[in-house]
């Protein structure tokens, strides 16, 4: 999907007929929109994305989703079904044309707006066909999934980048690669309709105990079920509060009063969040020293009472045995003994030497002596380096321990100072911020409950699944039956494990391809990777006190602007694999390699020092990109990559018309040197969007 | 550098090959219906088609 142009009409702030034609020159891919803030660069988003997918595809922070019309319009209307709203919007896909319009009238609007009139045509061949089923045809080139990832805010993308949204990740990998056939194949096979009518049949043909047990498992599995949107809950619980605290923070960062103690405060919360991380890998080097070498403390015992053996026996004479049996034979095929007398066979002297012989021990036994030796001693070092690696690793994890400690309580002292302000704001505030973190708290909890749960469930369906299945039916029917149940769990395990498989052998390739853009980006001795759950996270090497030595790889805890890079890097990349997917290989027949566009609502607020690289390597890695900027955001670092590599193929301006400007705009905007007046003050409020 | 590991090719087929022949069937068969709906989000009819695939290769 390449976009061409889209056309507005009376759409919210953009009244009239608007438009803007899209850079589809590949060595030129990016189209900018410069806009100031309040100016409609989110409602331009959404007007792209509302062609696409309705009222369905709005981007949370799209406020008032029921009123499109243009409110001056609306207001002013005569007959409602006369005045209207549309969006059309223009893309190549595969070499074809397709034109996408919805539009809906006032009357529309009043009634309900999510019924707005949706038409496709494609352009074929020199003829124009309208398409039925538009809404499907639509999904079926870009698929609501993928939408979040090619269309989007880009100040809240950092989400993307948290370890908790490793399920959002996948999801991504397997809609943008074409591994989401597989997975919607395994959810339909195991839905009630499918699996669980089979078991329903099943039931009522099958023994009294069988049926006791598939009522078991039926409940067992409802649990499941609930345990599954209660964790959905708790997640969005959860984003929803780490949403009000970021909320919170920046108003705190933006009072003088606070601002250098809020300051403080998010740098030791980044220092913790570090520490925490360095804690928990040492925490596994722990546990695999100890389920490698542990054993080694127990034995010491064993190896002061070998020794003591050892000792005993080499006192004695007995070991390293000082005559063995092919010395013996030695004397016996020469027929000299060892005393210079002759050992004539049959004399009562070489009877005595045979006689000896067979109870000598060999050179294995030496060899083996010599090996427990060996083990013993190695055995006595291994258990003491273990010992003083446990005791250093001890070390180091009491010392982050108290580091976490005294950051914990500097950052209990901010609390206090800031809690204690005279400001009722402020106060107010860090009263909020309070309360957020106790409820964030609760939600971790519940969700540590909800998994421990959700285990005991899933070990309950295995057993009831194994006892089912040992209990054989003597009806035909019912055996029958069971063959389906069993046909419908084999076929969904073997898919899984090809998705899996498949999924696996995507991550080195996806993973070259994001390390390899996310060095060119950003400048530190840091490495991108996919782990293997599928959270994205950026890894450091920890130097130890020797010159070169590494004592540990861990994750680095990384500010938004760090994961926003990270998420725009995953994403771009993602892109690019997916314009080269029929080069990867597959077990899915007639995967073709997708061109998708990149769009993207103010990318680089957060982005400070990454600004350049970011506008350097995004527009190398996706087919199209546009980019909907402030000036603020656009000048310097982004303009300078941008014009560098001379990717900018069509630039437009939102020029606003209202009775006041909004706040920290300016009437002016200039670009390449060109100055263009952006605001006009106007007793109607609308925006117009301007070609540069 | 360890061996290559296999590609994606054939480890999936691998797992796929060594399933019974009647699986394989049901599998192919399954997935050339879901392939035609994969975009829809009414998922009823797909239902009703995988639940008659595997009535009648499974008897």
């Amino acid at each position: 999907m390449i976009l061409e142009r889209i056309v507005l009409e009376n759409f919210r702030q953009f009244k009239g007929r608007q438009e803007i034609v899209f850079s589809d020159i590949r060595e030129r891919n990016v189209t900018i929109v410069h806009a100031e803030n309040g100016f409609g660069k989110t409602t331009l988003l959404n007007a792209l994305l509302w062609a696409l997918y309705g009222q369905d595809g709005f981007t949370g922070d799209f406020e008032k989703q029921g009123s499109l019309i243009h409110e001056g319009l609306a207001a002013n209307a005569t007959d409602p079904t006369h005045v209207a709203a549309s969006v059309e919007l223009t893309f190549k896909h595969d070499s074809d044309r397709y034109i996408v319009t919805r539009e809906l009238t006032l009357a529309e609007q009043l009634n309900d707006p999510k019924r707005a009139r949706l038409s496709l045509q494609v352009m074929k061949d020199g003829q124009t066909l309208s398409l039925d089923n538009p809404q499907r045809r639509i999904q079926a080139i870009v698929p609501d999934g993928i939408a979040g990832f090619l269309f989007f805010n880009g100040e809240r993308i950092d989400q993307l980048a948290m370890e908790k949204n490793s399920a959002e990740v996948t999801a991504a990998i397997h809609q943008m690669l074409g591994l989401k056939l597989l997975k919607t194949t395994i959810d339909d096979l195991q839905h009630q309709n499918v699996r669980g009518k089979f078991l329903r049949e099943l039931k009522e043909n099958t023994s009294d105990e069988k049926r006791d047990l598939l009522a078991a498992l039926e409940a067992s599995e409802e649990r499941v079920r609930e345990i599954g949107e209660s964790q959905n809950q708790v997640q969005a619980n959860l984003k929803a509060i780490e949403a009000e605290i970021a909320g919170i923070d920046r108003k705190l960062d933006a009072n003088r009063e606070v601002h250098e103690l809020q300051a403080k405060r998010v740098r030791l919360l980044d220092e913790m969040k570090e520490l925490g991380a360095k804690r928990e890998d040492l925490v596994r080097r722990l546990s695999k020293l100890i389920a490698d070498d542990g054993y080694t403390l127990f034995t010491g015992d064993l190896v002061s009472r070998g020794k003591e053996i050892m000792r005993d026996l080499r006192d004695r004479n007995m070991i390293p045995a000082p005559v063995i049996d092919t010395y013996l034979q030695e004397l016996l095929d020469s027929g000299l003994c060892i005393c210079e007398r002759h050992l004539p066979q049959g004399s009562a002297e070489f009877e005595a030497v045979k006689k000896k012989l067979s109870s000598a021990p060999n050179q294995d036994f030496n060899n083996a002596v010599s090996a427990i030796d060996h083990a013993v001693g190695l055995l006595e070092g291994v258990s003491h380096q273990t010992r003083e690696n446990l005791r250093q690793l001890n070390i180091e994890r009491l010392n982050l321990q108290n580091e976490i400690r005294n950051r914990e309580e500097e950052e209990a002292e901010i609390h206090q100072a800031i809690g204690g302000k005279d400001d009722e704001e402020v106060q107010s505030l860090e009263a909020a911020r309070s309360r957020h973190i106790l409820e964030k708290d609760a939600q971790h909890a519940k969700m540590g409950a909800l998994g421990r749960d959700l285990m005991g469930e899933k070990e309950a369906i295995e057993r009831l699944t194994t006892q089912i299945k040992a209990i054989s039916d003597q009806e035909e029917q019912a055996a029958r039956a069971q063959r389906r149940v069993d046909a419908v769990e084999d076929c969904t395990r073997i898919l899984q494990e090809i998705l899996d498989a498949e999924t696996e052998e995507l991550r080195p390739i996806l993973n070259d391809e994001i390390d390899t853009h996310f060095r060119k980006i950003i400048d530190r001795e840091y490495w991108a990777e996919l782990s293997p759950d599928y959270s994205l996270r950026i890894r450091k090497r920890v130097p130890g006190r020797e010159e070169g030595e590494v004592v540990a790889e861990i994750d680095v805890a990384l500010s938004t602007g760090q994961r926003q890079v990270t998420s725009l890097v995953f994403i771009a990349s993602l892109l690019s694999l997916a314009r080269r997917r029929s080069e990867i290989p597959t077990i899915l027949k007639g995967l073709s390699g997708s061109e998708y566009p990149l769009v993207t609502d103010s990318p680089f607020g957060q982005l400070s020092i990454f600004r350049w690289g970011i506008a350097k390597w995004v527009p190398d890695l996706a087919p199209q990109v546009v980019l909907l900027v402030s000036p603020k955001q656009f000048d310097g670092d982004v303009a300078d990559a941008l014009r560098a590599t001379g990717r900018i193929g069509k630039q437009y301006y939102l020029a606003y018309h209202g009775p006041s400007m909004p706040d920290r705009a300016q009437p002016a905007l200039v670009v390449d040197g060109q100055t263009v007046t952006q605001y006009f003050q106007s007793d109607e409020e609308f925006t117009e969007i301007r070609e540069l | 550098m360890s061996a290559e590991p296999p590609t994606p090719q054939n480890r999936a087929k691998q797992i796929f090959s060594k399933a019974s022949p009647e699986h394989q069937e049901l599998i192919r068969e399954i997935l050339r219906a879901e392939r035609e709906v994969i975009n829809m989000k009414r998922r009823s009819d797909i239902h009703t088609r995988l639940y008659d695939h595997i009535r009648r290769i499974i008897k």
